[in-house]
């Protein structure tokens, strides 16, 4: 029965009241208008006072990481509320348990807080929300549902290994830096001494060369190099195999994570290149990066902040099927000396892939090429000796390594 | 050796407050901290951002002091010689004569130390340790009171090299000065406005008055219920699950000797375990390093050491039970 | 909790108060008999039975025989305590009823667990809804529990009617009677009232159980609580509230309605009358000319249909506004999602409102905004303690048990000392606290760090003016609160 029938009960109550002028019949019809308009009209009027907001700032986990996230429910009125729920409505990769929808009654000027658990189980961008309040009453007379619209981003970055559950030896991926680009003599390199010539500062002077030789003799250093790196995915859908796509691009990318870890931990300054798509949701995220088209790059730094930038590309990236990484090294021939070392993390090495980076190694850059997952076409280039300046490595998830 | 007492402490720490005010406006607390770590015998490191202040901070307590001061610009192409000195061959003599190295003072700047490379940094670190520096095999002791103040900036700056784990450890405190509050700026740029007044600035100690008084300061007292805190909360950044690295012994030592320093600068002779809470930052924080994920989250040493502080207890009236 | 467990009780005691009340005025009506005082356990007993074994017991394979010796087991002591037939009668009607109102309630909370069994068929994350699922009704369709709600509007207007007889039938009511019946009218409701809403908590603690939800520890203990200051609110509301106001009462409109009655059934004769004895209203001044005979009386009619339309539509435009009224005062910004009458009172509300604004050319002040201010910082209820209980304390004896003492009094005042506290710390947070001991506190610390933390003892002179500050500080943290 519809509520607008007991609407019109409570009136006829009211007439009754009216007509034979009783205390009981008026009492009732008090009653009946308190229940059926009072309550209802009373109940719209408290929810304006009630306020939902989150309390966990913006999240970001690796892969097996476990966070609770809070939101919170107040009554800024002086009454009560009868019941109030409350979901939080979490995307299902990061659902720990089922979320489960927080019951409370809330007496006036009160507050409570409803967690749920997170589990990050896959890389990506999720948003949490919007979050689904009801309100009822003590009879059950009104309820009402709200959708608070208060999206949160939850961050998940590719899982980073470290480099022997890849199957790769630090070796690989720092290797033996050799300059390509000076910056200035390095003082802890002596490379020999020469004689001092005018000009020569007087603090270089070898004073034991001196007195052996008699003549004034200067140290020779060497110079310096700059170590910076360039790491350049390939996310072009058709490299990758259409029934293995997903474990190849997760390998792929965390092939690019833990080589960037590895690299800028080293003190390297590491830039980023790629040819797939960020997800919408990561619009909002600040990511610094430069020039325009469907290339997305990052200038080369180092530090903490720089693989924080990293990883979140990392995040919310996707493949593609309109630019081919051939644009991208194509691209890179044509930067000569933005970076010594370039680090290609690619599905497969094919034909015009490993011959562009024969040219790249002509113009001067040391090329490292990690093929996630697959077969390697071009054994001639695995086990190389360490200076030489293109190598092949694979990369595969060690055993257990994820436990 | 005559035991001043523990006034003289307070009176002196007033004395090169008021002096270094001089030239630098606010940051009291700082100054305090920088007295606390010159009285207890260890060495400064202030990082911050360029242009807060740093070398002039430096240069003030310098020139306070009163003994021998070098500075050193720390550059990529620094050598570990130019630190320490160099024997040079004379002809005359014909034999090596020692010339000494900037850090055969009293007070060292090292500034900008993360722009030296790591081997040149490393010369620092007997100096700083040991009180001594050894070149071509000899052996010499530097005068005391000896204090090494580097100043550094952030690692995230480009063409810096991160000071090595076991050269951290050897400061005792690391300061972030910060910028200045609105109402400090503008009294800067007033006092500034003709001449800076670090020309004008002159000593009102002397190296012998600061080693007397650091003698003092190893006499204030240590109530035991303090020194279990100090330990308790030296232990707790070990087990702290998103540090790598804790807090070495050294960093206990140097936590309670600054304690001391900071109680007989209040006029105390004795330290409070609000003593303990007012350095554990500046004394432990720089020794915290941090797990990958935790610093990728943003989260800082001093951070941890501000949850740890909340976390362990003080254990203030043992027969009182606390809330939580 | 369960509320199940209670429900039964709440029915049973719903059903008692109601058969009272029905007893009471059967006592009235029914002459030669009178309501006996061992009615109430009997009546009370029955119900109780009956809604606790319909809840729990009672199946479909219960046999006739069984139903029929539970109830003979109630019965049969009337037999043996009326006096008389006809008392025995009336009175096995009431335990009769009492059993079977009572049966009905049990009988429901069953259903309401049977049903809630069809929960089990749909995922957790299907039962979304609070509202509509145990009877797959769409959202907003009508109020739950239902069956609770015909019961109790049909219960009160039950006993409306019977008020109402009683009234009319113009019976002498003693003071204890009058007494005893608005005890049991006022019982009656509230706990038709408590019922329902222990009902609606039932089926929602069935709809939460099965969509797996994280209850609150207490929901049903705050509900209850909340719900008690509501219907005692509403209930002294609705009694304090004025009554017998009514222009269109039955006695007002009744005489006239009686007089147009009998002119229409008798108008010649009336007519007539009228032309023999009182002559000078045939032409006298003053006085409406008498319709012609020529006339048909059927304009009497339509005059009592004038009447009645515009009687009733008076009390309609009355009402209309009285709830318009109502309605723009409490749901100011939300008059768009009315339908129904609701709507139609709003729109006869404003309209007046028009009218009035342009007969008085001023305009209606907005009712400001209904903003609470938050509350202020004061202390909590829970820290007020008895004098009593802490002028028994032993007077600390030293610094440090002055201290103690201060802790424990503070944590009472609501300034916790937590375990990363320090002394120093936890003495500012009473500084904050206190008014005249702010200055104290600063020096009372300085002494106790001393003692605490220091080397050396403190002088008898000094340590005695620092228990004196104590003394005082431990005075003044007691106080706090007090003045407020």
């Amino acid at each position: 029965m519809a509520l607008i029938k007991w609407q019109f009960l409570s009136m006829l109550a009211l007439l009754a009241a009216f007509l034979f002028e009783t205390r009981t019949a008026y009492n009732w019809a008090y009653l009946m208008l308190i229940l059926f308009f009072g309550l209802r009209l009373f109940q719209r009027r408290l929810t304006e006072q009630i306020a939902v907001r989150r309390l966990t700032p913006q999240l970001s986990l690796f892969p097996g990481e476990q966070k609770e996230v809070v939101f919170q429910v107040e009554n800024k009125s002086r009454l009560p509320f009868a019941w109030i729920s409350g979901l939080d409505r979490i995307p299902t990769d990061l659902a720990g348990t089922r979320p489960k929808k927080g019951v409370f009654s809330l007496p006036g000027r009160s507050r409570v807080e409803v967690p749920a658990l997170l589990t990050a189980r896959q890389r990506g961008v999720y948003v949490l929300g919007p979050i689904e309040i009801f309100i009822g009453d003590f009879f059950g007379l009104s309820t009402q549902r709200f959708l608070v619209d208060d999206p949160q981003t939850v961050l998940v970055y590719p899982r980073i290994y470290n480099l022997e559950d890849l199957n790769l030896t630090s070796a690989a991926v720092i290797g033996p830096i050799t300059a390509q680009k000076r910056i200035y003599p390095d003082p802890t390199k002596l490379a020999g001494v020469r004689p001092c010539q005018a000009g020569d500062p007087l603090r270089t002077l070898h004073w034991p060369a001196t007195a052996r030789t008699n003549s004034l003799q200067v140290k020779q250093f060497e110079h310096t190099v700059n170590v910076t790196c360039l790491l350049l995915l390939n996310l072009d859908r058709g490299d990758y195999e259409s029934k293995k796509h997903h474990l190849q691009t997760e390998l792929a990318v965390s092939t690019a994570a833990s080589l960037s870890a590895a690299l800028l931990r080293s003190g390297a300054a590491l830039g980023f290149a790629a040819n797939g798509v960020l997800t919408r949701r990561l619009a909002q995220e600040k990511i610094n990066l430069t020039g325009s088209g469907p290339i997305l790059r990052l200038r080369p730094r180092q530090g903490t902040a720089q693989l924080v930038q990293i990883l979140t590309i990392l995040a919310g990236i996707e493949t593609q099927k309109k630019v081919g990484f051939e644009t991208i090294l194509a691209e890179q021939s044509r930067r000569k000396g933005s970076a010594a070392f370039l680090f290609l993390v690619i599905p497969k090495d094919s034909v015009e892939i490993v011959s562009r980076a024969e040219e790249l190694v002509r113009n001067g850059y040391r090329v490292h090429i990690f093929v996630a997952g697959s077969k390697i076409r071009h054994p001639r280039l695995l086990h190389r000796p360490k200076e030489a300046p293109l190598q092949i490595f694979t990369a595969r998830e060690k055993e257990g390594a994820r436990l | 050796m005559i035991q001043l007492p523990i006034s003289s402490v307070q009176k002196f720490g007033q004395k090169m407050k008021e002096n270094i005010s001089r030239v630098i406006v606010g940051k009291e607390m700082e100054i305090k901290i920088l007295l606390a770590a010159l009285l207890s015998g260890g060495h400064v490191l202030l990082e911050d951002v360029p242009g807060v202040g740093k070398t002039i901070l430096a240069r003030s307590l310098a020139i306070s002091f009163g003994g021998t001061f070098s500075r050193i610009q720390c550059t990529p192409d620094l050598l570990p010689s130019d630190i320490t000195g160099v024997s040079v061959y004379d002809q005359k003599l014909n034999d090596f004569v020692f010339r000494p190295g900037p850090v055969l003072a009293q007070i060292v700047l090292a500034d900008e130390i993360n722009r030296a490379t790591p081997r040149t940094q490393s010369s620092l670190l007997e100096a700083m340790g040991e009180g001594q520096v050894t070149v071509d095999g000899v052996t010499y002791q530097l005068e005391q009171p000896f204090l090494v103040l580097a100043t550094q900036n952030p690692i995230e700056y480009e063409g810096t090299f991160p000071l090595p784990e076991a050269q951290l450890d050897r400061f005792l405190v690391r300061l972030d000065l910060g910028y200045p509050s609105l109402e400090e700026e503008d009294r800067l740029l007033h006092r500034l406005q003709k001449k800076h007044p670090i020309h004008e600035l002159t000593a009102c100690t002397d190296p012998t008055q600061v080693a007397e008084l650091q003698n003092a300061v190893t006499e204030v007292f240590v109530e035991d219920s303090v020194r279990d805190y100090i330990v308790r909360l030296v232990q707790s950044t070990r087990t702290h699950s998103q540090v790598r690295l804790g807090v070495s012994p050294r960093g206990s030592l140097f936590l309670l000797r600054a304690s001391q320093a900071w109680a007989a600068l209040s006029g105390r002779d004795f330290i409070l375990p609000d003593d303990v809470k007012k350095m554990a930052v500046p004394v432990l924080a720089h020794r915290l390093r941090l797990k990958t994920r935790t610093e990728l989250r943003g989260i800082s040493a001093a951070g941890i050491i501000e949850e740890l502080l909340a976390a362990v207890a003080v254990k203030a009236e043992p027969k009182i039970e606390t809330d939580l | 909790m369960m509320i199940k467990r209670f429900l039964p009780f709440g029915a049973a005691l719903a059903s008692f108060c109601l058969v009272s009340l029905t007893g009471q005025y059967a006592a009235l009506f029914v002459q030669g008999w009178s309501f006996s005082s061992w009615l109430y356990p009997l009546l009370f007993t029955a119900a109780l039975e009956s809604s606790y074994f319909a809840a729990y017991f009672l199946t479909p394979q219960v046999p006739l025989l069984g139903r029929v010796l539970e109830l003979s087991l109630f019965l049969s002591p009337l037999y043996f305590l009326s006096a008389g037939s006809k008392a025995l009668a009336v009175e096995s009607l009431l335990v009769g009823g009492a059993w079977l109102l009572a049966r009905g309630y049990g009988r429901q909370f069953a259903e309401m667990e049977i049903k809630s069994a069809y929960l089990s068929d749909y995922p957790p994350s299907a039962i979304n809804w609070e509202y509509e699922s145990l009877e797959s009704k769409g959202y907003g369709a009508g109020p739950a529990v239902e069956y609770f709600w015909r019961r109790f509007f049909a219960f009160g207007s039950g006993a409306v009617v019977l008020a109402i007889i009683a009234e009319r039938s113009n019976f002498v009511l003693d003071s204890l009677t009058r007494v005893r019946l608005g005890v049991l009218t006022t019982g009656s409701l509230f706990c038709l009232l408590v019922l329902q809403t222990g009902a609606y908590l039932f089926r929602l603690q069935i709809l939460w159980e099965y969509a797996q939800a994280k209850i609150q520890p207490g929901l049903s203990r705050i509900w209850l609580k909340s719900l008690s200051v509501f219907l005692v609110v509403a209930l002294l509301a609705v009694n304090a509230a004025p009554v017998n106001y009514s222009p269109f009462s039955l006695e007002k409109i009744g005489p006239r309605l009686a007089g147009f009655l009998q002119r229409i059934l008798e108008g010649p004769a009336l007519k007539r009358e009228a032309g023999s004895d009182f002559p000078a209203a045939a032409g006298g001044p003053g006085f409406l000319p008498p319709p012609s005979e020529a006339e048909p009386s059927w304009w009497i009619a339509v005059i009592l249909l004038i009447y009645l339309l515009s009687a009733g539509g008076i009390v309609l435009i009355f009402f209309l506004i009285l709830l318009g009224f109502l309605i723009v005062e409490f749901s100011k910004k939300e008059l768009g999602g009315l339908r129904g009458l609701p709507k139609l009172a709003v729109r006869v509300f404003k309209a007046l409102k028009r009218v009035w604004q342009k007969l008085t050319g001023a305009a209606w002040a907005e009712p400001e905004e209904n903003v609470f201010s938050p509350r202020p910082a004061g202390v909590k209820e829970e820290f007020l303690f008895s004098r009593l209980r802490f002028s028994s304390w032993p007077e600390p004896r030293n610094i440090r048990a002055q201290f103690r003492r201060m802790v424990r009094l503070g944590r009472k005042k609501g300034v916790s000392f937590r375990a990363d506290h320090t002394a120093g710390e936890y003495g500012f947070c009473l500084q904050k606290k206190l008014k005249e001991g702010k200055n104290n506190i600063a020096l009372f610390i300085a002494g106790y760090h001393r003692v605490r933390y220091g080397r050396d003892r403190l002088g008898p002179n000094e340590q005695s003016k620092i228990m004196a500050l104590g003394s005082d500080l431990i005075k003044e943290i007691k106080n706090l609160g007090k003045e407020e």
